[in-house]
């Protein structure tokens, strides 16, 4: 008796705990069976449909776009919503008219007019209107919490004129506000559908849940299903304004390992993958029907040196700080990088209004300079000295690697690196505290536009460690004011010729004297089925550019 | 009539004594899990880090405005212990284990999506170290020091030895990409099925909606990772079965049915084997056990949507109340299996009381 007692009650056990995970309700079968075309590593076309499979790790966290942030977030919201201005195709960020027409500016550069299309529709079938965008701005304006209102807390008010004029009143003129248009925060939602579901454009927003599982957006997709870590399904548009691609269904399948991505792509079970690397993309290189491709990225990696004479005497004095930058071998860089990768002259990357890239023909290792520099400041003989190093990558190259490698340069010049590796939120969180003398990072910007970069890089900048300039205790003095002054000019000028050459100017007095060695600009390396796409193309802002995707 | 007062009174007796037993079972428990709430809440937030400079991008550190709003939000402004008693008291009157301050979303459906997950693959994983481990015991200890017995003895040492990441990686570069018979990654075929509904146990949710093509695939998809995962449990459980048989079948009771020509086979399988898998199943909850162990490595090599993956990403982003959640869940699984087994051992041994 006691047996059958001890019995059922397992079985109940088991019974409840499958009860607990259930809710009741069907799953939705795509198919039955997988389509002939995808065995042959074509895309899966199923009763006269063509779905796309793309796996990688995106993080996502959510589709709401007044509150996404992630990498991969305007991947997933150029796909389901327009803004005003979108991002050019295989640029870094520079701006093209979407919904918007053209604009003009006043004389203070505060007031900017857009002029909006008038055939734009939602997904709903609702038309897009001024009322959406000011909404949809507003909305994102009460959400002071979020990510996404970084890039929009520059807008003093926006207003409707009529039916397809919206006027924007910035708190302070800003030339890189046509960037920040491209962005996720200024996606134009369908306010009456939001509205149903929660949305407010007044505070107390709660169409996050909503908005996490369907869009009200009027790109080539809507938003299909979403299920966190595991797959996002994007189906076309039947109401899509523009001109429609040849896919009905884009399926994002969270893939964690690379090895996985990269066996799924040789069997035909996905058609573009995004994590590889230099070195993983090896593995496919000479596989029939699969492409390796790279796109730039703004992802860059240096060293930083603090000037805090506290932490190192030595490597806070700026004479050893620059033979550092006359002592690394940036062609050894640029190999363990891989192709497209570049070496930035400073703070400000390739693609940005007036990047430039380290002439290694005139300015790149010289090891007899560095030398003399070092005598200069005293340590000819040498020192010691720790470089932190966290357990990262930048898009695959292995900080520790780079470690290593700095490791033997510098030791070149006497200088004696141990190498300290640290869990990588605990070396955030030092270099936050301003407590390392010698560290590896890297650095991505918020939004694509050199006004980023001057908020990150230079001296004094960042309050309680937020920025490099506080992080390495690099004080603005009168020495350095005119980097300040160029900055300044830069944020506020709207004539990109004029604006690209004081962005020159500023890199150039930039590299006389700064705590920072800037080491490579990475590229993205991904891989497509040739058999499926003709081209895919990638831009650092959307990541793979879903709306440009058109099968063979 | 004498003999059914007893058979009534004897179903009371253990009727009674196993209430009392699960009762008081129940009662550490709510004792375990309170305090593993509070070393949890207390350790997640001495980290030196904090989830403002986790979670807020650049440009939002710089602005006190965004980051006050952002602390105000998830009561980050408040002392720790002010934290604590809102957030135990959101268990305890609303049921709510909170909203994760990573996705924005509540911590009881993200364990709703990703436990499943976790629990089918464990589950699967189990039967496979069970099914392999008390088979290969049994072998390994009939054909003691035999050919047999040392390579059975060798696979269990390797199971018990080898990095599971290490292992994963060469059963997916055979299986996946040299002999592409098993799918390289994730719970199903993305262009066969989209999860919506059901208990999330796509294996218990295919057979309940007849979709056997969708089985097949849920099935594929599973044995790899099972496999890895239980590959580790399956060679503690062969050398125990090895050895406690071994042990058995040198008994008195076992000499006595073979001096009566009792076939080998019902003297092993018949007489020998239920007492030595007693043993074999304290092992067996601890092997489940372990398995939530090597889950974040097995989940993040084969894409498996799990647990495990969930309570990394809680961790590296200070996410306190997602870390909380999952801490309670997993300590429940243990305090829940362990039972499961104590259970158990009433209905192997019949001389085991529920005291």
């Amino acid at each position: 008796m006691k047996r059958f007692l001890a019995l059922l009650l397992c079985v109940l056990m088991v019974v409840a705990l499958l009860a607990a995970c259930g809710d009741g309700t069907q799953g939705n079968v795509q198919g039955n069976v997988q389509s002939d075309a995808q065995d042959s590593g074509e895309s899966s076309d199923q009763a006269g449909s063509t779905t796309v499979v793309i796996g990688g790790q995106s993080d996502l966290v959510t589709l709401d776009p007044g509150n996404m942030y992630e990498p991969y977030a305007n991947m997933i919201s150029y796909a389901a919503y327009d803004m005003l201005y979108r991002v050019q195709t295989g640029t870094m960020g520079t701006p093209e008219p979407s919904v918007a027409t053209d604009y003009t500016v006043d004389d203070s550069g505060l007031v900017y007019t857009f002029k909006l299309r008038d055939d734009v529709v939602f997904a709903s079938g609702n038309p897009l209107t001024a009322k959406d965008v000011v909404w949809s701005v507003n909305r994102v304006l009460n959400m002071k919490e979020s990510n996404a209102y970084t890039l929009i807390k520059i807008v003093d008010k926006v207003e409707a004129t009529d039916d397809y004029t919206v006027v924007f009143t910035l708190t302070e003129p800003d030339a890189s506000f046509l960037v920040k248009l491209t962005s996720n925060a200024y996606c134009i939602l369908d306010s009456e559908l939001v509205k149903e579901h929660g949305g407010s454009d007044s505070g107390g927003d709660t169409a996050k849940e909503w908005l996490d599982n369907n869009s009200a957006g009027s790109g080539p997709y809507i938003i299909e299903s979403w299920t966190p870590q595991e797959q996002l399904v994007l189906q076309k548009n039947p109401n899509y304004w523009g001109e429609a691609k040849n896919i009905d269904t884009i399926i994002f399948r969270e893939m964690t390992s690379v090895d996985a991505q990269i066996t799924a792509l040789k069997n035909g079970d996905v058609d573009i993958i995004l994590g590889l690397n230099t070195e993983t993309a090896k593995q496919l290189e000479g596989v029939d029907g699969i492409t390796i491709a790279n796109g730039p990225t703004a992802l860059m990696t240096f060293l930083v040196m603090s000037r805090d004479e506290a932490l190192s005497p030595e490597m806070s004095n700026p004479k050893v700080q620059e033979a550092v930058r006359y002592a690394l071998d940036y062609e050894g860089y640029l190999a363990l990088g891989g192709e497209g990768c570049t070496v930035p002259l400073n703070f400000v990357q390739q693609g940005f209004s007036g990047g430039l890239t380290r002439d290694l023909s005139t300015d790149g290792r010289d090891l007899d300079k560095a030398k003399a520099l070092m005598e200069e400041a005293g340590y000819a003989d040498g020192f010691d000295i720790t470089l932190t190093c966290a357990s990262n990558n930048s898009e695959g190259l292995e900080w520790t690697t780079i470690a290593q490698k700095v490791q033997q340069d510098l030791a070149e010049i006497n200088i004696n690196v141990k190498i300290e590796t640290l869990e990588t939120t605990l070396v955030y969180e030092k270099m936050r505290d301003a407590t390392m003398p010698f560290y590896i990072m890297f650095w991505s910007p918020d939004y694509y536009d050199i006004n980023n970069q001057t908020a990150a890089f230079l001296p004094g900048v960042g309050e309680d460690g937020t920025a490099y300039g506080n992080r390495t205790k690099w004080e603005r003095t009168p020495d350095n004011e005119i980097l300040w002054e160029l900055a300044n000019q830069v944020q506020v000028e709207t004539d990109e010729a004029v604006r690209a050459q004081l962005s020159e100017q500023l890199q150039q007095e930039y590299a006389k004297d700064n705590p920072l060695a800037f080491i490579l600009q990475h590229p993205k390396t991904f891989a497509f089925n040739s058999n499926v796409f003709d081209n895919v193309t990638y831009n650092d802002l959307c990541k793979i550019e879903l709306c440009e995707l058109n099968v063979k | 009539m004498l003999s059914l007062q007893y058979q009534s009174e004897t179903f009371r007796k253990d009727v009674s004594d196993l209430l009392r037993y699960i009762i008081r079972r129940l009662c550490l428990m709510v004792v375990l899990l309170f305090g593993v709430s509070v070393l949890v809440f207390l350790i997640s937030h001495f980290v030196p880090s904090n989830p403002a400079a986790a979670n807020l991008s650049q440009t939002a550190l710089n602005d006190p405005e965004i980051v006050a709003a952002y602390e105000a939000k998830w009561g980050l402004d408040k002392p720790v212990w002010e934290q604590y008693i809102i957030y135990m008291k959101n268990i305890l009157v609303n049921h709510d284990l909170g909203t994760s301050i990573r996705t924005g979303r509540p911590i009881l459906d993200e364990l709703k999506q990703y436990f499943p997950a976790t629990l089918e693959l464990s589950i699967f994983a189990m039967l496979i170290a069970i099914v392999l481990g008390v088979t290969f015991g049994v072998i390994s200890a009939i054909f003691q020091n035999k050919p047999i017995d040392h390579i059975v003895r060798a696979v269990s040492v390797s199971g018990v030895s080898l990095p599971s990441f290490w292992f994963a990686l060469l059963v997916m570069n055979l299986f996946c990409s040299v002999m592409n018979i098993f799918p390289s990654g994730n719970r199903y075929d993305a262009r066969l099925f989209a999860p919506n509904g059901g208990t999330g146990l796509y294996v218990i949710d295919a057979i309940s909606w007849n979709n056997w093509p969708l089985l097949s695939d849920v099935l594929a998809h599973l044995f790899l990772p099972a496999l890895v995962l239980g590959f580790f449990t399956m060679g503690l459980i062969t050398r125990q079965t090895r050895s406690n048989l071994l042990e058995v079948m040198s008994s008195d009771y076992i000499r006595t049915a073979r001096s009566k020509g009792m076939k080998e086979s019902r003297v092993v399988w018949r007489h020998a084997l239920g007492n030595a898998l007693v043993p074999v199943i304290t092992v067996s909850g601890m092997g489940f056990c372990n398995l939530l162990g090597g889950m974040v490595f097995v989940e993040k090599i084969f894409s498996w949507p799990g647990i495990g993956q969930y309570a990394y990403l809680a961790a590296v982003n200070l996410d306190f109340p997602a870390i909380c959640g999952v801490s309670l869940l997993i300590a429940l699984t243990y305090v829940v299996v362990n039972l499961f087994i104590d259970i158990l051992y009433g209905v192997i041994d019949p001389r085991i009381r529920y005291q």
